[in-house]
């Protein structure tokens, strides 16, 4: 078991393997290329989009995509924790600053509607991201991850990319175990907002400066074994189909619709 | 025999032929000012299990990486296979180290993909990658692993995939830092047994850094103890471990056999020799025993 096993709340980097790697629903048999051109596509409409039932039903179809990955879906509600916390936490004192029929008053503080609609939008836009985000990993080869990220960025912007991408695992597994690390000895304390904040901004402080110790040991190792700067891709995906281009090529024309109708507030 | 080298001087040494590693008089200074390396000279020969032995912190690993050209000394000079190293490029496949963080070294999504990390970079072709890989694994019996994802490995198992990453580069040389530490003793024997292994079927030459001495008597044919970044003794095991001056300076313990061997020497005669491992010791005592009894 890997330390990540211990706080169910963060991603678990093994389990993304384990379903990356050996998965076969029929969201893993969908060609990488085309889930991978989804995903700047998607960031692009739920920027776009503001309409909130619009936003429900993009949700409710990367949720659908989740669950069509054989992905376990209780799992998902305990990643949500992190870019919930985030999210809310920043976006709970921007509400009251947006105008609108007050629901509730408290001195200059105003609760309206729309400043509730503007908090429910900005969650349902970061759970959109992250299920999306979330379900690629989970279905697509990390050599097919590199393999796609090499072609499409140049170097050595792609070399960055992917040590990113490495990192951001190291920082996963770092933020699990200091989270032990505080467990162990008592230090978890959750009973409140400011409990909560001052923990998690100590772990995320901790977790963060031990990364970069791991990323540099990582970076030694790779050197020791004749890494010069490019990554060497070992596998390629299976080259995209004319049906792949022609699905690519209707998402994206979905995208300038909702482009076009968002400039002119009908959505 | 041991000798003793203070480090006063240091002169550079010609290269022997049979030499695969020769280090003359490096030093190696961290950007903060530490001097961790002074005046350290180093021989490695073909087909040879060398220890470096030292307590923490006595600069093993800043040595271990001077080796495969991951550090740049700041002074001296480095041969590995008769040519003098300017830069790491050529060096990194002859001299592969195995790290003390196995954790850090296995990075990959599996096992396969891991040790055909080091052939895809020296830019074999996938299958060409595949078959190095795949050869390493079964070289020391961890082909069931390789469909594996190394974070659900034990330590032992991420031991054993770190040394099969640095095999599948076919290299001359075999570094190990620290190879069986926090491991449990079935791991060990089985990490010490690849390595001895390593030397006898497949000729290599092979370097660990440790301050576990039972290890160093059990595996080395040569010792380097090295103290406070300088090589103060260099010799046979039986030399060094029966030198308690020099293990007390460079902060480490005889190896059980020979504390035992010198404990029950006080009282008893027991013929002059200096067993270092745990079988020459039995091995004395049982013929002891036998005289005993006739």
């Amino acid at each position: 078991m890997t330390r990540l096993g211990f706080s169910k709340h963060i991603p678990d980097l093994g389990l993304i393997t384990h379903y990356s790697e050996f998965g076969d629903s029929p969201v893993h048999r969908i060609n990488p290329w085309i889930k991978f051109a989804l995903l700047p596509l998607i960031i692009f409409d739920l920027t776009v989009v503001s309409n909130g039932t619009l936003l429900t039903f993009m949700y409710l179809a990367v949720l659908i995509f989740w669950v069509a990955s054989e992905s376990p879906v209780v799992l998902l509600a305990y990643w949500y924790t992190m870019p919930l916390f985030f999210v809310v936490s920043i976006a709970f004192f921007l509400m009251f600053a947006v105008p609108g029929a007050p629901l509730i008053s408290c001195g200059p503080l105003q609760l309206t509607v729309q400043g509730l609609e503007f908090l429910a939008t900005l969650v349902l836009r970061s759970l959109i991201g992250v299920t999306y985000s979330l379900t690629l990993l989970m279905t697509t080869k990390y050599n097919y991850i590199t393999h796609i990220i090499s072609k499409v960025m140049p170097s050595p912007l792609d070399q960055i990319a992917l040590l990113m991408y490495r990192f951001l695992f190291l920082m996963l597994d770092g933020l699990a175990s200091t989270i032990v690390a505080m467990k162990s000895r008592g230090g978890l304390n959750l009973s409140g907002i400011k409990e909560a904040s001052t923990f998690y901004g100590a772990v995320f402080a901790l977790a963060f400066i031990r990364s970069f110790d791991r990323a540099e040991r990582v970076a030694k190792a790779m050197e020791s074994r004749a890494y010069d700067g490019k990554l060497a891709s070992s596998f390629s995906p299976p080259r995209l189909a004319y049906s792949g281009y022609a699905f690519i090529l209707s998402a994206a024309f979905i995208s300038v619709i909702l482009y076009s109708y968002g400039r002119f507030s009908l959505i | 025999m041991s000798i003793n080298r203070l480090a006063s001087a240091c002169d550079f040494h010609e290269v022997k032929e049979d030499e695969l590693i020769h280090v003359d008089c490096i030093e190696h200074t961290y950007p903060d000012g530490t001097s961790s390396l002074h005046n350290v000279c180093f021989s490695l020969f073909k087909g040879e299990i060398v220890a470096i032995c030292g307590s923490n912190g006595a600069g093993k690993s800043t040595l271990i990486e001077h080796l495969n050209g991951l550090l740049k000394p700041s002074v001296g000079r480095l041969v590995v296979l008769q040519h003098e190293v300017t830069q790491k490029t050529g060096i990194i496949s002859e001299v592969g180290v195995v790290f003390q963080d196995a954790d850090s070294q296995v990075f990959a999504p599996t096992v396969i993909d891991d040790v055909m990390f080091g052939p895809l970079n020296k830019g074999l072709s996938k299958d060409e990658a595949r078959k190095a890989a795949l050869d390493a694994l079964e070289s020391i019996q961890a082909a069931h692993l390789m469909k594996r994802i190394p974070y659900f490995l034990s330590k032992g198992e991420k031991r054993l995939v770190a040394i099969a990453g640095v095999l599948a580069m076919d290299p001359k040389v075999i570094v190990a830092d620290e190879p069986t530490s926090d491991l449990d003793p079935v791991h060990s024997r089985r990490i010490e047994s690849v390595l001895v292994d390593l030397k006898t079927n497949y000729g290599m030459s092979v370097v660990i850094a440790t301050h576990d001495m039972d290890l160093a008597a059990r595996l080395a044919d040569r010792i380097y103890v090295l103290a406070e970044g300088q090589v103060i003794s260099e010799g046979k095991p039986s030399d060094i471990f029966y030198d308690k001056a020099i293990l007390k300076r460079a902060g480490l313990e005889q190896p059980a056999a020979v504390r035992i061997y010198e404990s029950i020497s006080q009282d008893h005669s027991l013929v002059d020799a200096k067993p270092v491992k745990e079988h020459d010791l039995i091995e004395i005592l049982s013929r002891v025993l036998q005289g005993a009894r006739l």
